[in-house]
């Protein structure tokens, strides 16, 4: 794992993209094995079934380890893969006081002061 | 056995007796922080254990611990391919928008689903047909989740001495009362029993109780399910025999027939569901209770089950005491796929009584690999669960977690049940019954009955785990969204959290007045409500957190456009089929279309509406 202490929008957004990516590319993986393994070994067997460790071949190979190799796949990318940032959005808000398009920045002393803001901008809008 | 019933209801009473611990603790240590944030979201302070097991006991809702093992039992082998999405559940549930999501979440200081929605593109509206879509679709959720608790609750105390007294009493004191007297009595009271427990313990102690109970629920289920695969593999003589044994059997055939007792009774008799008859053209049991009529020598007709395996056939003789009673077959009906067919059990498809393609027909195999963890990834419920982390390190331990938690759990359930078929024939007539069946004979087997209680307390959790998310889901969009965003948003703290009880409290009335008589098709309506709130929000929510030309009527297209295929398709199985059943267009299950859909809608407004706004751009990009 690569820890970030970068915790703008762009930062998060683009790390957290890039991880969208490679999840979508694992489930593939799986997909691919999984149904592909199965469509093939496992319907409609008409000689005697074989077995491994005590299971359908094709439930092994097919399902139980891509199963276990989705786990410590998921595992890696998750431990080693995955970059870490601060959340908060206080941590996100410039030194200077500004906000990024220029305005102040003011942190709302209530959840009702900031919706009516919210609803004023709406209104504006 | 009332041994079993016994242990079922301490268990139960000790178990109820914790969870209102953990709300008591849970109301102390919310003491001093902002209501809502709190009730709503744990003030967003939960880390690796918590965030694990409630995301995956929220997820493992009743279906996984009666409708799964059901499942396993009347299909066999081809169950591990049904449910084999599940190995990428955890990653691509928790860790395709879980960061990202968590983010925008704290920039607009949303609590809820719609909130995140309405403050990306700062639009009232937007916020609206989110809530309205979630409210919908997610109270369908709640009541069969309601329903399951009481269903699972009747069937692990049905032979409770004090328990049979409580529902004669509640039985005489509603039998005028229009409405609740439809319902079963048995029924009745477990359904309340259960709704007050988990109504009061979400009230009492809001989203921090909800996830500390969902961390008991979760290692309840984790121990439950590792001590029946013990205990399962051990009775059967090891997993190579039952796979074998399974491949010689022939799935039994349904049917209707009269029984019959060679003398005449003086008075009624009652033959119980579940009897077991031994004749010379085969062996049967009643799949419903017959009555012999005093003076007659013959029921009415009845709903029956034929075992057709052979060597299943012989055990079931040995051990079936000789009776005078007789079945006289009117019909059978051989399953649509598979009748005779040894091997069926340890194959793909696997049989199925209705389906003339088989359990799983490959189409069905390629939609249940995307709809798992997608349709897992589209669910409001575990959406919540990500706005609640600390910390990004929390999310990345926390997919470790899952992941290895689910494996565990579904791979032992698959083979437990696998095993339950061969140990435990005639379980057709009553399929949902096959778990807390199956953890009564193993633990009476093995000279341990006191087990049963820990065992049968594994699928009572993963439903109360599941009722009690949804009903703070629906709450929340009610009090956060409806009235403080939109109604009164200066509301004190005093009225949000009187608010707040109030409507969990109604919402969960509401939810066990339809419960009651539970409508026809209310199985359907958990298909429906799962497949409507993932086709709605996941396309939206994914493009609204990583694209920046999202603009809000393209999320509100989004959200319409799944809707609408959801429904579309619904309304044009129902005119196939005439039953509440989605259209599966080129044998693929509704929700790939239904997210196709989605995208398209969402896709299509982005390129020919407004472009999106330069200082929302700037705020989250």
């Amino acid at each position: 794992m690569s820890e970030s202490s970068d915790s703008s929008s762009d930062a998060i957004h683009s790390s957290s993209l890039r991880e969208f990516w490679w999840i979508l590319l694992i489930w593939g993986a799986c997909f691919a094995w999984t149904i592909g393994y199965c469509r093939v070994f496992g319907y409609e067997l008409d000689e005697p079934i074989a077995l491994t460790f005590g299971m359908p071949s094709w439930a092994f190979w097919g399902v139980f380890v891509p199963w276990g190799i989705a786990t410590i796949v998921s595992c890696w990318f998750a431990l080693t893969q995955m970059q870490d940032h601060p959340l908060d959005s206080d941590a996100t808000a410039p030194a200077n006081g500004k906000d990024s398009i220029g305005q102040p920045s003011v942190a709302p002393t209530s959840k009702g002061q900031d919706l009516n803001e919210v609803r004023s901008e709406i209104g504006d809008a | 056995m009332p041994e079993t019933s016994n242990t079922a209801l301490i268990t139960f009473a000790g178990y109820t007796f914790v969870v209102f611990l953990l709300a008591v603790l849970a109301n102390r240590a919310a003491k001093g922080k902002e209501f809502v944030g709190e009730y709503f979201l744990g003030s967003r302070s939960f880390g690796v254990w918590a965030l694990a097991l409630t995301f995956a006991a929220t997820n493992a809702s009743g279906g996984s611990f009666m409708g799964f093992p059901a499942r396993i039992y009347t299909h066999g082998w081809t169950l591990a391919l049904w449910i084999g999405g599940y190995m990428v559940v955890p990653l691509v549930s928790m860790g395709l928008i879980g960061k990202r999501l968590n983010q925008v979440a704290r920039k607009c200081d949303a609590l809820t689903v719609p909130e995140v929605l309405r403050g990306r593109f700062r639009s009232s509206r937007v916020g609206l047909v989110a809530t309205s879509l979630l409210i919908f679709f997610m109270f369908f959720y709640l009541l069969a989740q309601f329903k399951a608790g009481g269903k699972i609750l009747s069937t692990l105390l049905a032979n409770e001495p004090l328990f049979q007294s409580a529902v004669s009493v509640v039985g005489s004191a509603t039998e005028n009362i229009p409405w609740v007297n439809q319902a079963d009595p048995d029924y009745l009271v477990c359904l309340l029993v259960f709704s007050v427990a988990v109504i009061v313990y979400v009230v009492y102690g809001g989203f921090r109780a909800v996830v500390w109970t969902d961390v008991m629920q979760g290692i309840v289920m984790l121990v439950g399910v590792i001590l029946m695969l013990g205990l399962a593999l051990w009775q059967v003589g090891g997993l190579s025999n039952a796979t074998r044994r399974l491949a010689e059997m022939t799935p039994p055939e349904n049917g209707v027939g009269v029984v019959r007792t060679t003398s005449a009774t003086g008075s009624e008799r009652s033959i119980a569901k579940g009897t077991w008859i031994a004749q010379s053209d085969g062996v049967f049991r009643l799949a419903e209770e017959a009555t012999i009529e005093a003076g007659k020598q013959e029921s009415e007709a009845v709903k029956i089950l034929k075992i057709t395996t052979e060597q299943e056939i012989v055990q079931l003789r040995s051990k079936i005491e000789p009776s005078d009673l007789r079945v006289r077959v009117r019909r059978l009906d051989p399953y649509e796929y598979g009748a005779g067919q040894k091997g069926v059990y340890v194959s793909n498809p696997g049989p199925d009584p209705t389906n003339s393609l088989g359990f799983l027909a490959f189409g069905t195999a390629i939609s249940f690999f995307v709809f798992w963890p997608f349709g897992a990834a589209g669910q409001p419920s575990n959406m919540v669960r990500l706005l609640s982390f600390k910390d990004t390190r929390t999310l990345r331990y926390s997919i470790v977690s899952v992941s290895i938690y689910y494996g565990v759990i579904y791979l032992a359930l698959i083979v437990t049940f696998c095993c339950a078929r061969v140990l435990m024939p005639g379980m057709e007539i009553d399929p949902d019954r096959t778990m807390p069946d199956f953890a009564t004979k193993v633990t009476v087997d093995a000279g341990v009955p006191w087990l049963a209680g820990v065992l049968v307390a594994a699928p009572f959790a993963a439903v109360m785990s599941s009722v009690d998310s949804f009903l703070l889901v629906v709450s929340s969009a009610v009090v956060r969204d409806i009235y403080q965003n939109e109604i009164n948003g200066r509301a004190s703290e005093k009225r949000l959290r009187l608010l707040s009880h109030v409507v969990t409290i109604v919402v969960g009335f509401l939810a066990v007045l339809f419960v009651l008589n539970p409508p026809t098709y209310l199985q359907d309506l958990i298909v429906f409500a799962t497949g409507g709130l993932a086709a709605c929000f996941l396309i939206p929510m994914v493009l609204s957190l990583y694209w920046r030309r999202m603009t809000g009527e393209a999320a509100i297209a989004g959200m319409l456009g799944g809707t609408l295929t959801h429904l579309g398709l619904t309304c044009w199985g129902y005119a196939w089929k005439g039953e509440f059943q989605p259209y599966e267009f080129l044998g693929l299950n509704p929700f790939i279309w239904d997210l196709l859909g989605s995208t398209l809608a969402s896709v299509t407004t982005v390129l020919i509406g407004p472009r999106a706004s330069k200082s929302l751009v700037d705020k989250f990009f």
